[in-house]
């Protein structure tokens, strides 16, 4: 049961995350032009920018862990 | 049946790739909004000190005759740029400051503290204009945020109604302090921001001190809290330096560095500044180079020039009139003025 559970958390993580991680990832690619357009802006330097930042390295990480743990555990059972 | 089923593939990556665009699209604009539209206020704090309750009275002699100068500097002004012609020196029969009659013209004004000389110049194609000021007390010498508040983001406001609402005798733009998050802000004898940039983003700081000096660093060499201890009444963040001890610079590594509209500050002498702003962007006026500027405030006779925002934010007032013409209806985020003491 609580297999099953986790079965399905993972199955929606593995949905959403890479699509966070992609809409992160564009839209700091975005800022980074931007910034180097107009530096006196600092979009990079921003709040918001880091915790973009910080979203995209949490979905990455949860994703590529998923990822690893399905390849290397699940499939092998 | 293969090809509906391909085709409701690519249907769907077609529209999941187009709701990732839309959703990095509505990101950006959250993003922005909080950067650029919504105002952040910063708590009254950070004022840290005010250094604008005791202004003594700025001794001056008799009016230099040749200030400000031109054709006086060793370095002549480059060929190819434009010739200028020198800016008005005060009456030398009459005193620099009256007893405490107000005398207003057309193109100047003269009181117990206060004279200042508004003239345009035309020179080949480019228009600029000169206001020469006089204060004997600094307490004249002020600036003023848009909508009477310090706030980054989308804090601006035109600078015809921050000059009505201030008496500003003449008025010119500042450094607009609001589009950026860094760079120190001393405004009146109050610190409102020290927030050194990143190291490649680094400005020179122009520092106007309550008895009538100014002086430009680096700001990687600037601390606030010494040049706040020995009097500093105004700060700008933007720059660069055009003029640094009366030697014109020459190296600019700045993505504005072309011809544009400019709006400087410059300084003479203790209490003796001036305001320049250039017409750019227009038929009668393409704006100038910072080279061809900083060569200008030179030949002004400046021995400061420091450069304040220009573009479409450029913008000078005598009167609560525009002097110079904009190339664009950029409101700004403050202003720096020039009032006169009603005793």
């Amino acid at each position: 049961m609580k297999s099953k559970r986790a079965n399905t958390i993972i199955k929606y993580l593995l949905k959403i995350l890479p699509h966070v991680s992609i809409i992160t990832s564009l839209a700091y690619v975005v800022l980074f032009i931007i910034d180097r357009v107009n530096p006196a802006m600092n979009f990079i330097g921003f709040a918001m920018t880091k915790v973009v930042i910080l979203v995209l390295a949490i979905c990455s990480t949860v994703t590529s862990a998923l990822i690893i743990y399905l390849l290397e555990f699940k499939n092998r059972k | 049946m293969i090809n509906i089923c391909k085709n409701r593939k690519g249907i769907k990556a077609i529209v999941l790739i187009f709701t990732e665009i839309v959703l990095t699209g509505c990101l950006l604009c959250v993003i922005s909004l909080f950067h650029h539209v919504i105002p952040m206020n910063v708590t009254s704090d950070m004022s840290l000190n005010n250094n604008a309750t005791v202004m003594p009275n700025i001794i001056f002699g008799t009016p230099p005759a040749n200030t400000p100068s031109s054709g006086t500097s060793a370095t002549p002004a480059p060929s190819n740029g434009p010739q200028y012609t020198p800016t008005p020196t005060p009456n030398e029969e009459d005193s620099l400051f009256t007893s405490g009659k107000i005398i207003k013209t057309d193109s100047s004004y003269k009181s117990k503290y206060v004279n200042i000389t508004c003239k345009t110049y035309v020179v080949e194609n480019v228009t600029y204009h000169v206001q020469d000021i006089y204060v004997r007390n600094m307490s004249c010498f002020k600036t003023a945020f848009a909508n009477d508040k310090f706030a980054t983001g989308s804090n601006t406001e035109p600078i015809i109604e921050i000059s009505k609402a201030k008496n500003a005798i003449v008025a010119i733009n500042g450094d607009q302090y609001a589009a950026r998050k860094e760079g120190v802000v001393i405004r009146n004898g109050y610190l409102y921001r020290d927030i050194s940039p990143a190291p490649s983003e680094k400005q020179d700081i122009c520092v106007v001190y309550n008895d009538g000096t100014m002086k430009i660093f680096n700001e990687i060499t600037f601390d606030s809290a010494k040049e706040l201890s020995n009097g500093a009444y105004q700060a700008w963040s933007f720059g660069p330096a055009l003029v640094v001890d009366g030697v014109a610079q020459t190296q600019f590594e700045h993505g504005i560095s072309g011809r544009n509209p400019r709006s400087v500050i410059g300084y003479f002498s203790p209490g003796h500044f001036c305001f320049v702003a250039v017409d750019g962007r227009q038929d009668h006026s393409v704006g100038l180079k910072l080279v061809d500027l900083a060569t200008l405030m030179r030949d002004l006779g400046c021995v400061q020039a420091y450069n304040l925002d220009g573009g479409n934010t450029s913008k000078m007032v005598f009167n609560n009139e525009y002097y110079s013409s904009p190339s664009g209806a950029r409101e700004v985020s403050d202003i720096v003025y020039i009032c006169d003491i009603f005793e």
